[in-house]
């Protein structure tokens, strides 16, 4: 829980970061600032995405439901609807770092890409009246001659300040943070891929015949599903992997929280219209259990074509990422290596 | 030097050569970046003090062998060219630095302030939209913590005390509210006898 804000002073910018009760201020002299990065991201895409599935599920639930209920979800789908607004009207998000000699920091304050770059274009002449202006050819110079020459490092470190043991000169060996990229082969991207293909040809099956070890070994493969996914993107984090199978991953993992809320509204959906119904009565013919509500959600015709479209999904993603796969993992296999006899 | 801020990764160099926004060679991330003098200026060398030459020669404190420099504009004890911090034109030694940030004399070197004002606001507020009852407590600690947040630094970017008169009006109103239902309740008990 916490804000942040971002204020520019005469010759500092202040974060505050509000954490409860406490504000925690961090100052960076615009002497000091070496770089400005913003990195447009999909937040907020993501965001409208959820918004708009959420809008959506709550007005199906609100024209399922009775009168006198269906408010509530007119009410709630029209709350998603305005947040939606507001979120598109805000428009990209963006991740906004600023870089210093002795620290880089996100600047959270600023998460959006209109607003970040209306902030740069205010505190760039500040900096540029500290430091003075520098071309881009200029800086692509520079940064060549840095890199020719390695990077700036301090110019002294006081004698005295060195370690006993350490001979004058001598300095440790410095640790880069993060270090090279892991190496990863995609496997579980391929196991994710079959997983997903699998998916697409098991899904149909109980609108068509059902039973419930068929619906304990759909609950075991949805599991399996998910472990693949979060396997797929464990492994991915801080690895080589190229970006496209990265995108794969992820799309599945979007794809699969969309079913799930969609799943979960369908479902909310036919177990008010069967209780409205009047089939899980005390005196209907139909006795309550599990599979009595399984067995009437199977016959709905909205779930019908939500697991026509999940199987449809899980195809174009199965084969999606299998073709990415086969495109982009053969080169990046290690080579079998002779073994030292 | 300069790194993606989505994969770690060195940038090289001809990221800023080329259209903005450049592209993360690793990750493919895309990226606006703006670089500024300081990113190709070395950090200031630090200065290691001169060692004593004659007898004569007053010494650092800290450091008997270097030759002092500067006294502390605090302390008044002779610093060397290593001990010798330099913050807002004065002279100072690290230890009296770090004593006066404790005591808040340098508002620059200030990391952190506590909200009194706002814990009295949500003293004041939360009990009402929860449970009613808290507020028999809670409302004398808004109204005290109220009191004691006016004279007390408050926030370095909002210098408004507006917090502070609402949850003093509010913790008022709760408590001559309380007040009032406590002296009900005892007339109507009063009463019943």
């Amino acid at each position: 829980m916490g804000s942040c804000t971002l204020w520019a002073g005469g010759d500092h910018l202040l974060l505050v970061e509000l954490r409860g009760f406490t504000e925690m201020y961090r100052r960076f002299y615009f002497r000091d600032v070496q770089a400005i990065i913003i990195r447009p991201t999909e937040r907020a895409r993501t965001w409208s995405f959820l918004l708009a599935l959420s809008a959506l599920g709550l007005a199906a639930l609100a024209s399922g439901v009775g009168a006198g209920w269906n408010i509530v979800g007119w009410i709630l789908a029209g709350l998603a609807l305005i947040a939606l607004i507001v979120n598109l009207s805000l428009g990209r998000s963006c991740e906004c770092t600023l870089q210093t000699p002795l620290q880089t920091v996100a600047l959270r304050s600023l998460r959006r890409l209109r607003r970040a770059r209306g902030v740069l274009a205010r505190i760039r002449p500040l900096i540029e009246l500290e430091q003075g202006p520098l071309a881009n050819e200029e800086a692509l110079v520079r940064a060549r001659e840095a890199a020719a020459t390695g990077s700036p490092e301090p110019a002294g470190i006081p004698v005295a300040m060195e370690p006993a043991g350490s001979p004058a000169g001598e300095r440790p060996p410095v640790v880069v943070p993060g270090g090279p990229p892991r190496h990863e082969s995609g496997r579980v991207h391929e196991a994710l891929s079959y997983v997903l293909l699998l998916s697409a040809a098991v899904t149909p099956v109980p609108v068509l015949y059902f039973n419930v070890w068929l619906n304990a070994a759909l609950c075991l493969l949805f599991l399996g599903r998910l472990g693949c996914i979060i396997a797929a993107l464990v492994r991915q984090k801080s690895s080589d992997l190229p970006i496209e199978l990265r995108r794969f991953a992820w799309t599945a993992f979007g794809w699969e929280c969309g079913m799930i809320a969609a799943g979960f509204a369908c479902g909310v959906v036919v177990v008010v219209r069967i209780l409205n119904n009047g089939a899980l009565l005390a005196d209907s013919p139909t006795p309550f259990s599990p599979l009595t509500v399984m067995n009437l959600m199977r016959d709905d015709p909205g779930t019908r074509i939500l697991s026509l479209l999940s199987s449809v999904a899980s195809l174009s993603l199965g084969v999606w990422g299998l073709v990415l796969h086969r495109r982009l993992a053969p080169s990046r296999r290690e080579p079998w290596r002779i073994l030292p006899i | 030097m300069l790194e993606c801020t989505a994969c770690r990764a060195a940038l090289p160099p001809d990221v800023l050569a080329g259209q903005v926004p450049a592209r993360c060679p690793r990750c493919e991330a895309w990226l606006e970046i703006s670089v500024f003098p300081a990113l190709f200026r070395p950090l200031a060398a630090g200065e290691a003090g001169q060692a004593v030459l004659s007898d004569g020669e007053s010494a650092c404190f800290y450091h008997p062998r270097k030759r002092a420099v500067v006294p502390c504009e605090s302390c008044g004890r002779f610093l060397c060219a290593l001990c010798d911090v330099n913050f807002n034109d004065r002279h100072t030694c690290a230890p009296c630095l770090e004593s006066a940030r404790g005591r808040g004399a340098f508002p620059a070197l200030e990391t952190r302030r506590t909200r009194h004002d706002q814990i009295a606001m949500a003293l004041a507020i939360y009990p009402l939209l929860l449970f009613i009852y808290p507020s028999l407590v809670t409302a004398p600690v808004a109204l005290f913590l109220s009191i004691r947040a006016w004279r007390a630094p408050g926030s370095l970017v909002h210098g408004t005390k507006v917090r502070c008169v609402l949850a003093m009006l509010l913790a008022t109103a709760e408590i001559v509210a309380w007040i009032l239902l406590i002296n009900l309740f005892i007339t109507r008990l009063r009463t019943a006898r």
